[in-house]
């Protein structure tokens, strides 16, 4: 058969899946059963006419045009399935603390890459004030002779909060995805970010106690403090996930090796959204807050530390049991 | 370094050949929902503002819609991709009018997780700047995969969008209604020319103009000859004495004979 008696026997059924094609495109509501059952048969056949086309005319016009039909019919077929609510609350209740806990590991080491150099920087900046220009990063140094006179930098006029708590929030959510992208360097990237903050918490700690304005700082960071900390080693932990998966894969390739860690990494990266979120919130209206107790405000850290923690612990348990 | 080519096996247990995306076309559809993204955050910055001016509204509440404004902004940079290629299957509104699609590594359509890991790597795909990491990435990977890619298991195919039924059916023929098939190609056993190989050949004459008159003329129509000459089982390579000139004169007067034939079946069909 020549290509041209081929198209002429088969193109209504090939205009029609195209036809169809669009129309599950642009208005699939409008798509019938009768035409979804059209479509999968004439999609069928479309099939067998390309492997016919590919062997007997695999340079013509007619296979590339038969090549490209068929593609496109594949994966409007094939395609998963839109989110549903349901799945979304499957993600949250038992994918991400299921994950959590498989790799509790990870996210323990990225805590001590966050809290061993706090310390020490606190320490240090504590005993030796002069330490602080080389402990705290360049940006936070133009904190330090506010500090040497005693006073903070923690007021935020009230009608700024509401813009504050956004750039907080969104900014630690950007570091929190830098924190997880960066395992990909091997994980070195993840390690800096979390040694970095380390450094600025445990650096403007020691500072501020040394000058007698510690109890004040940790007033305004109780609040949100416990969420906040953590989160950045759920980040921390994800990217750790990823940089151990290119230094020591096991028996599979590295590139098999990252995807598989990717998979739950995405995990506590998507839990860190909406726990920076709602720190973010407490950063911008109850940390800042000089009416607020501080016992409420350790109230509030604790509480919701204790929430998070009883999510990811205890999340999932009977489903996935 | 790029692979140009990608066969999927279906469960129908036919292949489908599609071209891996390399970094221009994917340079292209990134202009656009760049486009796109600037376009909305000008209509996001609008509106907040013609709000507070229009109802004259005090300092407080404007601070409250600069940071639903911020809040915005953010959501539309890392979700306007995540948001598209989950419901769009793999699709941007700029992959789309380039026709680039993101797949999974066989082949398959993407899913929600896969989508997610890939544009937040965005984070690191674009250090230093201007997408430089991702760059390196897609230059040293055979399927021009970003750092994202490569994490989640994706790459972007090109789906051919290019040929239309219409176009199939009516090839731009070139007019040869003055071409008069001499004695010895009226001789020749041209009905033993494969579908196929007319095809080419019209297809070269069609675009033979493109082509220009050197190098490139004089290599196709020998190839083109030698093929038709091996499929009409005819020994003896007597056009290679010829000039490109008559050898192409040569390729229309036996695709005229090939047009002749062609109407022929289709009359007694």
């Amino acid at each position: 058969m020549t290509p041209d008696k081929f198209l002429q026997r088969r193109e209504t059924d090939w205009k029609a899946l195209d036809d169809l094609l669009k129309q599950a495109t642009d208005r699939p509501e409008s798509l019938t059963t009768a035409d979804a059952e059209r479509l999968g048969s004439l999609y069928r056949a479309a099939t067998s006419d390309l492997a016919i086309a590919k062997r007997d005319y695999p340079k013509a016009r007619l296979t590339a045009y038969l090549n490209q039909l068929v593609g496109r019919t594949h994966s409007l077929l094939y395609k998963k399935r839109t989110l549903s609510t349901r799945a979304i609350r499957r993600y949250f209740q038992v994918d991400i603390p299921v994950a959590f806990r498989r790799n509790v590991r990870q996210f323990i080491i990225a805590m001590l890459l966050l809290f061993v150099p706090a310390i020490i920087a606190g320490v240090l900046a504590n005993i030796d004030p002069d330490l602080a220009q080389f402990i705290l990063p360049p940006g936070a140094q133009a904190l330090i002779p506010q500090i040497e006179e005693g006073v903070l930098w923690t007021e935020i006029e009230e009608e700024g909060r509401p813009f504050f708590s956004a750039i907080i929030a969104t900014n630690n959510i950007q570091v929190s995805f830098l924190a997880f992208a960066g395992g990909i360097l091997a994980g070195v990237m993840t390690i800096f970010v979390l040694i970095f903050n380390g450094l600025l918490l445990g650096g403007l700690m020691g500072l501020t106690f040394h000058y007698g304005i510690g109890w004040g700082l940790t007033e305004f960071v109780f609040a949100h403090g416990v969420v906040e900390l953590s989160v950045i080693g759920l980040a921390g932990a994800a990217g750790l996930l990823l940089g151990r998966s290119l230094v020591s894969p096991g028996l599979i390739s590295r590139g098999d090796a990252l995807r598989l860690a990717a998979k739950d990494a995405i995990k506590l990266v998507v839990a860190c959204v909406p726990l920076l979120l709602i720190a973010g919130l407490i950063e911008g209206f109850i940390s800042p807050n000089e009416f607020i107790p501080f016992a409420v405000k350790v109230a509030v850290g604790l509480g919701t530390g204790a929430l998070m923690y009883a999510w990811l612990i205890l999340g999932g348990r009977k489903q996935h049991s | 370094m790029l692979e140009e080519n990608f066969q999927l096996d279906t469960p129908e247990n036919v292949q489908i050949d599609y071209e891996v995306a390399g970094i221009g076309s994917r340079f292209l559809a990134t202009l656009i929902d760049q486009a796109w993204l600037l376009l909305i955050r000008g209509l996001i910055l609008l509106i907040g503002g013609s709000i507070f001016f229009a109802f004259d509204l005090e300092d407080e509440t404007g601070i409250i819609i600069a940071s639903i404004g911020l809040l915005l902004f953010f959501l539309l940079g890392w979700g306007y991709y995540i948001f598209f290629e989950i419901n769009w299957n793999g699709q941007t509104p700029g992959k789309r009018q380039i026709g680039l699609r993101v797949v999974k590594i066989n082949g398959l359509p993407v899913s929600a997780s896969e989508v997610i890991i890939r544009n937040l790597m965005r984070a690191i795909d674009v250090i230093p700047s201007a997408y430089g990491a991702g760059l390196i990435s897609m230059f040293f990977t055979k399927k021009s995969q970003r750092l994202g890619d490569l994490a989640a298991g994706t790459f972007v195919i090109f789906e051919q969008t290019e040929v239309s039924l219409s176009e199939v059916k009516n090839r731009n023929r070139v007019d040869l209604r003055f071409v008069t098939p001499t004695e010895r190609v009226l001789d020749m056993p041209v009905e033993k020319i494969r579908p196929e190989l007319h095809d080419m050949a019209e297809d070269f004459l069609a675009r033979s103009k493109d082509l220009g008159e050197g190098q490139a003329r004089k290599m196709v129509s020998d190839q083109l000859l030698s093929q038709m000459y091996t499929q009409m089982e005819l020994g003896n390579d007597e056009y290679i004495v010829l000039s490109t000139a008559m050898k192409f004169d040569f390729i229309r007067q036996i695709c005229v004979r090939l047009r002749e034939l062609e109407a022929d079946t289709k009359n007694t069909a």
